[in-house]
């Protein structure tokens, strides 16, 4: 077995789940173990999300991204904007830096427009409901990365 | 607010009285000095008030102003949620909910209602415009901190309405009904409009402005165009003119009833009552939301106060906004 061979079979290891590898080919036993790179920080998220994934959610891998952001959830039901009135330009897009205190949103219910403030300083990094679309109590609708 | 509070009591002192009262007999009452006697005095002519003044003989209340909202809250008594001293008057504001919002902010009490004779950037619905002239009608914001949760605001927009409903009719005999969730129809055209603005943190109410314009004295013929085909006005309507006094003492009394209403009974009675004033309810509706245009008949509100409307495929659909018109 070459060395560019071994080479080989690390890289496509790389680019799949497996961790651990044995060959036994020609007297030549080799045996390719890698370590899971997890982050310190990703972690212990990443445990927390499995178990509250069990209860409620399967999508576990959909979810494990969002840790790290802050979650923005709907106060009230109602309707969702993202601008003041149907011409105008949008509160905030994906990117775009928000302080504090700035609104995101507006959640209408029944002439009662509720303008959502974001709760830390940030980036907005994804925008979960589209312009107009109902909203329920409690469904998360912005998720922003503090910074 | 103190001086605002010795104003009140100078016109309650030369209420009382059809001849003159000497600058000195109001001093000593309420132990003030001349001086700010004749600074009050000059206040509350600002506000409208016509007062006579004679050297030697001292001053008389010759007339109250056309609108004046010292007036409307002496002539009402204790409240629970209202008092003269947290009630704002402008000759003229952009929006009095912009302003409302501005002072909730900086943390004004529950309460406070923002009050303006005329509006340069009134607005409805969607940043919609909400036609203000000076002199005629009525423009106020109500600030309020309720210890309800977050999710059950939207109850205080149904309850505004059912107050302004009762108010309105009281004061001009006229049937008011409301058309979901709380346009004030005379016939079928509008005579008031409520918005609200809520600030809150997820688990607690910040302040909600309930933004009221009422057409009271607005002659249809000054209306643009756009507007007097679907507005009208209570005096429009009556054939007579109103005091603007009298409408927003009576908006206020009914605001500080219904509130407490909600406050000792929860929802179910401000559903109740918006039930019998309401003219939705059986009627065929078109509901024009952003995404779309919705056909069906208005059957109920439900626990919240949505509108259920059952649309043409025969379910069942939670309405939660729109703008609603019958068919």
């Amino acid at each position: 077995m070459e060395l560019d061979e071994i080479k080989e079979l690390m890289g496509l290891l790389k680019e799949t789940d497996i961790t651990e590898v044995q060959i036994e080919k020609e007297g030549i036993k080799l045996k390719i173990k890698r370590e899971r790179r997890f982050g310190h920080v990703e972690m212990p998220h990443s445990v927390v999300t499995a178990t509250k994934a069990e209860a409620a959610q399967p999508a576990v891998e959909d979810k494990a991204p969002a840790l790290h952001y802050t979650t923005v959830t709907a106060p009230i039901v109602g309707t969702f904007y993202l601008s003041p009135a149907p011409d105008a330009s949008p509160f905030v897009e994906v990117g775009s830096r928000v302080k504090k205190g700035q609104i995101l949103c507006i959640i209408e219910a029944m002439k009662l427009m509720n303008e959502i403030e974001s709760d830390v300083d940030g980036i907005v990094a994804k925008i979960l409901v589209e312009s107009s679309n109902p909203v329920q109590y409690g469904q998360p609708i912005f998720l922003v990365e503090p910074v | 607010m103190v001086d605002s509070k010795h104003s009140v009591d100078i016109l309650s002192l030369l209420k009382k009285r059809t001849s003159f009262v000497s600058g000195a007999e109001i001093a000593t009452t309420l132990g003030i000095t001349r001086a700010a006697v004749w600074k009050r005095i000059s206040r509350l002519r600002k506000e409208g008030y016509s007062i006579e003044a004679l050297p030697a003989k001292g001053y008389r209340l010759a007339g109250v102003p056309e609108f004046s909202v010292k007036e409307a809250l002496s002539s009402l008594g204790q409240l629970k949620t209202f008092s003269a001293d947290n009630i704002l008057f402008y000759p003229a504001l952009a929006s009095t909910n912009a302003t409302a919002v501005e002072i909730a902010g900086t943390g004004c009490p529950d309460g406070t209602v923002v009050v303006a004779d005329a509006q340069s950037a009134g607005r409805g619905r969607m940043a919609r415009i909400w036609n203000s002239p000076p002199g005629v009608n009525i423009y106020m914001s109500i600030v309020l901190r309720p210890a309800i949760a977050v999710r059950d605001a939207a109850v205080l927009t149904l309850l505004t309405g059912v107050a302004c409903a009762k108010a309105l009719h009281h004061c001009s005999g006229t049937e008011i009904s409301l058309k979901w969730p709380n346009d004030l129809l005379i016939g079928n055209r509008k005579v008031g409009g409520i918005l609200t603005e809520l600030r809150a943190d997820p688990d607690r109410i910040q302040f909600a402005v309930i933004g009221i314009g009422i057409n009271v004295n607005y002659h249809k013929e000054h209306m643009p165009r756009d507007i007097s085909e679907i507005a009208t006005s209570l005096a429009h309507e009556s054939r007579m003119r109103f005091s603007r006094t009298e409408v927003f003492a009576t908006v206020i009394l009914q605001m500080d009833k219904w509130l407490n209403i909600f406050e000792n009974h929860g929802k179910k009675p401000v559903l109740d009552e918006w039930l019998t004033l309401s003219s939705t309810i059986g009627k065929k509706v078109t509901i024009s939301t952003h995404r779309g245009t919705l056909h069906g008949l208005a059957e109920a509100l439900d626990d919240e106060g949505f509108l259920l409307v059952r649309v043409d495929d025969g379910s069942l659909q939670h309405i939660h906004t729109g703008d609603v018109t019958y068919v």
